[in-house]
């Protein structure tokens, strides 16, 4: 019975992961056929790209072409700090993979990957697939596009961040959930940005900053919005925390891959599934995703309950993407 | 938890010692446990530890049936044992305690109640310890039926 579960829950967790990646990378130019075609609607997070790629590549080996490919033409459009920051928040065998990517993306001039080459090493000869550059036009790749034009850090992000929570803006502290820069930093960017006008704080404690979207919405809508009504009418990205939920599919291949190869009783895959459920029930929360409370589930038949929670991120996956 | 073991060169031979402070990954194998089956966090404890200065129940060393969870070897104090710590906590306690209804679900005879009463009685020196115990044994007696 438990084995069962564990087969749904990897099949589930495994399709969602393959075609949110091909999804994304497809916006971006790679060609892929993504098993859905509905087009990703939301702001692609590219280091969560990477790192969930890197993850999902050892059961979609064609997901390699796509990292190699970003490796050699647009790696510089990646944070080395943010990439860092996030691989804490994914498993142990992605970070162990991950040095592949950088190999490769050390090996075409992009100095700053040195520390992650680790053991990895280039498969001779090997040839890139996919066009000489990215695409970066799509609504979707606005974090990519604002890094391309102004350069990748803590300003640009923010800005990016802040856009893609229309008028909601966010505080430091949701920015930092939410990018993994710290603290500190975002309050200096953000200090600094509004003295500059690109973005407003309020009267509230803590304070929030919202970005003015009347003056980025041009530059954050479909490039096709070429009129003043389309430009004003156009609809902006939103801003998804795609890395922390990532970062759960990541942990959800490795929790069935190792229940599948190392076995384990029920209760101790039911215990390793509340590990990984526990310390996101917030992040479910924030996006509102509806999962199971793990406390109405007594031992093993938490199972069901990590199913329904794998289910329901998918779901919601799936459409938000 | 009554006892850890500590090894011996004799690798036939357990020497049982007091198991208080638990191994740190004991502890987190419990706080895991709690969470996992939404348990007391002290569900498992160390509490009975104490007794070791005043002296475990007889019956002990020789009422232990071990068990094997892959690296970890785990001593499950047998039926007997069970009884006489319960009667005696049921008699500090009691008869609303915890330990009273455990006493009760063991559903021992007057035998293995007499037999437990035996070490029981001479626990605690108050006068009127003796007759808690009584008193115990005629409830579970009465409860049981």
């Amino acid at each position: 019975m438990s084995i069962e579960i564990v087969h749904k829950i990897a099949d589930v967790a495994t399709t969602s992961a393959v075609d949110a990646c091909w999804r994304q990378w497809r916006a971006l130019g790679f060609p892929a056929s993504a098993t859905q075609n509905k087009e990703p609607t939301s702001i692609i997070d590219p280091e969560a790209l990477v790192l969930l790629s890197t993850e999902v590549a050892r059961h979609e080996h064609r997901l390699e072409d796509a990292l190699a490919w970003w490796a050699r033409t647009a790696s510089t459009l990646l944070s080395v700090q943010r990439a860092s920051s996030l691989l804490r928040t994914f498993p142990p065998s992605t970070c162990e993979a991950f040095s592949l990517f950088a190999v490769e993306a050390y090996d075409a001039g992009d100095r700053r990957w040195k520390r992650y080459v680790g053991k990895g090493m280039l498969a001779e000869g090997r040839r890139t697939k996919g066009p000489g550059a990215p695409t970066l036009t799509s609504p979707t790749a606005l974090m990519l596009r604002l890094r391309a034009g102004f350069g990748v850090g803590v300003k640009t992000d923010l800005l990016t961040y802040l856009l893609g929570r229309r008028r909601h803006g966010a505080t430091i502290k949701e920015a930092h959930n939410a990018l993994f820069y710290t603290a500190p930093a975002l309050r200096t960017a953000a200090t600094e940005m509004a003295l500059a006008a690109l973005i407003r704080p309020d009267r509230e404690r803590p304070v929030r900053y919202v970005a003015d979207l009347g003056l980025w919405r041009a530059l954050a809508a479909n490039q096709e919005a070429t009129t003043l009504a389309e430009q004003t009418n156009a609809i902006l990205p939103v801003w998804y925390d795609w890395a922390r939920l990532f970062a759960f599919l990541a942990d959800v291949l490795v929790w069935a891959e190792r229940a599948q190869t190392d076995g384990g009783t029920p209760y101790i895959l039911s215990s390793r599934a509340r590990d990984l459920v526990l310390p996101r029930l917030s992040t479910f929360t924030s996006n509102q995703i509806d999962v199971p409370d793990p406390k109405i589930y007594k031992g093993e038949a938490y199972l069901e309950g990590f199913k329904s929670t794998v289910e329901a991120v998918t779901h919601w996956l799936t459409y938000r993407l | 938890m009554i006892a850890s073991v500590r090894p011996a060169e004799d690798p036939t031979v357990d020497i049982l010692v007091r198991p208080d402070p638990l191994p740190e990954p004991l502890t987190r194998a419990i706080a895991t446990v709690a969470r996992d089956f939404n348990l007391p966090h002290d569900w498992m404890n160390t509490e009975i530890a104490a007794q070791w200065l005043q002296g475990l129940p007889p019956t002990l060393p020789e009422d232990i049936t071990w068990k094997m969870y892959a690296a970890l070897r785990v001593g499950l104090a047998g039926r007997q044992t069970l009884i006489t710590l319960k009667l005696f906590a049921a008699a500090d306690r009691g008869p609303t305690s915890v330990h009273y209804q455990d006493l009760v679900r063991l559903q021992p005879t007057m035998e293995e109640l007499e037999e437990a009463a035996v070490w029981v009685r001479i626990q605690d020196a108050s006068n009127d310890f003796p007759t808690f115990v009584d008193q115990v044994i005629e409830h579970v007696h009465r409860d049981r039926t």
